[in-house]
């Protein structure tokens, strides 16, 4: 099978898009980054709340190429209330919650990181379900 | 425009900071990224350049307008992108530059110039050379931990090359293999040889110390290494005990490199550093640097392909795949014990070593014919490799989609619990949600057939939570239990299985392997779910006589959760592989081929040439380019002004 019809099962959701693809491998590896034992260092979870940030620009650059092939438009400009919106909405909270330059991370409070982390995961789990209906088409339809 | 690159040439330095600490959050999930992934990351992190976020109060006031936004990050990006390592890859839609940071190249560049300094350096060697006088030592070895610890020690003979090889002169010396091949018995054998070695020759035994990047593995470690001398007493080597010193260790590795900078570690002494494949590359090359500079020597024990709780680069593996061209003699264990039907440990070693195929291929082909029990109990499995014969379980078989998947994983697996009771299984889902789909398609079939009986619902009816004698659970979280017929109470701890047996008085009674525990049926609805199948993570660490594995999706099968899941079995594979999520048995090996996080730069050939670059300084050059550009948009000089002038005039 060539690479170009390919597809990519990942249980509930099936893609034939390399972009969206990548999208569910980045957030199948952010899941384990966004889990951690109740006694876990600082610098253990500034490290963690630092990937959980280079995983949403990563994911978001993944959507906005996956926009631009499919629909020609920029998702930062995207309506609210379409899949797309909706993706980068939950995209740009995480960036907010997750967002430090690491000598300032570093000054927080371990339960402020680790609440952090956990409101980035209950943001992250929304995604696949808003990826999976842009991918099938659900904002042509509206 | 002129606005942005005024706030561009005025922040500078901070812009610069700016950019690289977008650059080393990018690195956290991947050694490199690509322009657009900058682009987002710098854009995104535009507006939440607060000093709250940044510590930088310079940053805050960011011109408003989105052009002027626009400019700020193409002019970042393109200084960032200019003043980085770049290497170009071939991705499907063509070739693609991606790049990467100077501290991570930093770290591997010093990994590397650090081993191929420990290496060439003087060893003050050991008489090891010889494998006979390392037969003697690893004989009366073992016979220590026989009688010692009163477990029956199987030297395999190979295993005598591998203790060769880690005690010949080095002062940096790493053993790579996965979990099971003996890695801390080399540990104690470290210990034991090196305390002999100074007895016979007249030399001062060295002071020990040992760690690990986890805190609960670095007190394993030297508890490990300490019962040597309880195995030394106990198994008749008084001599050796009474000279062998206490292994001392640290809470931490960062505390142990703390301990090595400042001096407190004695030159010549030996630190052991076990599961080193943990390490990141930030770690690994500030414990080199430490050791070399303070002249211990350095074993490092460890599995290159662990699942890694840390990000930025893998040292271990950096060293691994660059041992020939830093001369570094590497011990690689390749005993693997468990798998005990013909082939299948040599295809745990080819799935390791990048040839997941012909494992695959061999599991294809394979056909078990039948069990039978050997006169000392121990199930075993007749079996061919005639493919193409129709009687017999296939090792792997392809099915169509994911129904077909869990339709023939079930019915084998109630086919195997009727005709070979006493024979022991894990059921292994890719991940958390094929493990839950999974459990609930059994759970009816094995009601349907009788596996599972007397089902009733002890949840609530708007939570319901239905259990019968015969279900299997997890424990999300410990739960206290009453151990039946007897009046202790054990707190069972959260992932362990549990069988359901029955139900007396109300309570339920649940067993542990061969123990019985009695326990509320609201405790169990509160802190368990249905667990006969598991998701890959969690059967890390099982060992049975039979594993069934459902690949019903892509994404979660790579190199390391590859392994874990064609090596859980004693005696026989079952594997059913969903055609939609792999058409062929090339893709599911291609992707059991990919490590797919924590790739060193500095892996290949190519990469070495890494090893030439000067620092860059990206930050630095980043900045002075900014300030460059800002100075650009400065008034013309007066000459210019006057010549313009002319040129109209003519």
């Amino acid at each position: 099978m060539s690479e170009e019809n390919r597809i990519y099962n990942f249980g509930k959701y099936v893609t034939s898009s390399e972009e969206i693809a990548e999208i569910f491998f980045f957030l199948k590896q952010m899941e384990s980054v966004l889990s951690f034992p109740p006694d876990e260092s600082v610098d253990f979870l500034v490290e963690k709340q630092t990937a959980v940030s280079g995983y949403v620009s990563r994911i978001k650059a993944s959507l906005r190429q996956f926009m631009e092939k499919a629909y020609r438009i920029d998702p930062d400009l995207a309506e609210k209330g379409t899949c797309a919106g909706k993706a980068v909405e939950i995209l740009d909270e995480m960036k907010k919650i997750t967002f430090y330059f690491r000598d300032a991370a570093l000054q927080l409070p371990a339960e402020k990181l680790k609440d952090n982390l956990l409101r980035a995961a209950a943001l992250a789990n929304q995604l696949p379900a808003v990826i999976a209906a842009l991918d099938a088409g659900e904002d042509e339809i509206k | 425009m002129k606005q942005a690159k005024k706030w561009l040439g005025e922040n500078a330095d901070a812009v610069a900071k700016w950019a690289v600490e977008i650059t080393e959050e990018l690195t956290h999930s991947g050694a490199f990224y690509t322009k657009e992934e900058l682009y987002t990351a710098l854009t995104d992190s535009l507006p939440l350049l607060t000093p709250e976020r940044t510590g930088i109060p310079d940053l805050s006031a960011v011109p408003e307008g989105r052009i002027a936004r626009r400019m700020i990050v193409a002019n970042t990006a393109a200084a960032v992108m200019k003043n980085s390592l770049s290497r170009d890859f071939e991705t499907p839609q063509g070739v693609q530059t991606r790049y990467t940071t100077d501290s991570l190249l930093q770290a591997e560049q010093t990994i590397f110039t650090q081993a191929a300094e420990m290496t060439a350096k003087p060893t003050d060697g050991q008489p090891y050379a010889d494998l006979n006088d390392i037969k003697k030592t690893v004989d009366q070895m073992a016979d220590v931990i026989v009688v010692g610890s009163n477990y029956t020690f199987d030297m395999p003979a190979e295993y005598l090359k591998v203790f060769d090889d880690f005690l010949k002169p080095a002062n940096l010396r790493i053993a790579n293999g996965p979990p099971g091949s003996g890695k801390s018995t080399l540990a104690q054998g470290l210990l034991f040889a090196l305390t002999k070695e100074a007895i016979e020759n007249g030399h001062e035994v060295p002071d020990f110390y040992a760690s690990a990047p986890s805190e609960k593995a670095a007190a394993d470690i030297v508890n490990d290494m300490n019962l040597m001398k309880h195995f030394c007493l106990a198994g008749g080597a008084e001599e050796i005990a009474e000279r062998m010193p206490k292994v001392n260790g640290a809470a931490s590795l960062d505390e142990m490199i703390g301990q090595l900078q400042s001096g407190r570690i004695k030159p010549g002494s030996v630190l052991l550093i076990d599961e080193a494949g943990l390490m990141g590359a930030k770690q690994t090359a500030a414990l080199l640097t430490a050791a070399n500079k303070r002249d211990v020597r350095l074993f490092m024990v460890g599995d290159n392909l662990q699942i890694p709780p840390k990000m930025a680069g893998n040292g271990f593996d950096q060293l691994l795949q660059n041992k020939d061209e830093l001369g570094l003699q590497t011990c690689s264990l390749r005993v693997i014990l468990r798998q005990k039907t013909e082939k299948e440990s040599d295809w745990t070693i080819d799935i390791r070593e990048d040839n997941a195929l012909k494992a695959l291929q061999g599991y294809a082909n394979r056909r078990y014919t039948g069990y039978f029990f050997t006169e000392s109990g121990q199930l075993t499995v007749r079996c061919t490799d005639q493919g193409r014969e129709e009687r017999g379980d296939p090792g792997l078989q392809m099915q169509e989609d994911k129904e077909a998947v869990y339709a023939r994983l079930t019915k084998d697996f109630i086919r195997y619990r009727r005709e070979c009771p006493a024979g022991s299984y894990v059921v292994m889902g890719t991940d958390e949600e094929s493990a839950r789909d999974l459990n609930l398609y059994m759970r009816r079939e094995m009601i349907a057939d009788g596996l599972i009986k007397n089902v009733k619902n002890y949840g609530t009816p708007d939570q319901p939570f239905e259990l019968g004698k015969g279900d299997t659970l997890i424990l999300n979280s410990p739960v206290k239990m009453k151990a039946s017929e007897r009046v202790d109470v054990e707190e069972i701890q959260a992932g362990t299985q549990l069988q359901i047996a029955g139900e007396k008085d109300g309570m339920l009674i649940v067993r542990r392997g061969d123990q019985c525990f009695d326990c509320s049926p609201q405790a169990l609805c509160k802190n368990a779910k249905y667990g006969l199948a598991l998701p890959l993570y969690q059967a890390q660490g099982q060992s049975k006589d039979r594993a069934f594995l459902a690949v019903d999706k892509v994404g979660c099968m790579d190199k390391v959760y590859g392994g874990v899941a064609f090596s859980r079995h004693v005696r026989q594979m079952s594997a059913y592989v969903s055609k939609q999520a792999y058409p062929t048995l090339e893709a599911l090996a291609s992707e059991m081929s990919v490590f797919r996080t924590r790739q060193p730069l500095i892996s290949d050939k190519n990469g070495c040439e890494i090893l030439k670059e000067q620092p860059r300084r990206t930050e630095e050059k980043v900045a002075a380019d900014l300030k460059r550009q800002a100075g650009s948009e400065k008034p013309a000089p007066k000459d210019v002004l006057l010549k313009n002038r002319l040129m109209k005039l003519r």
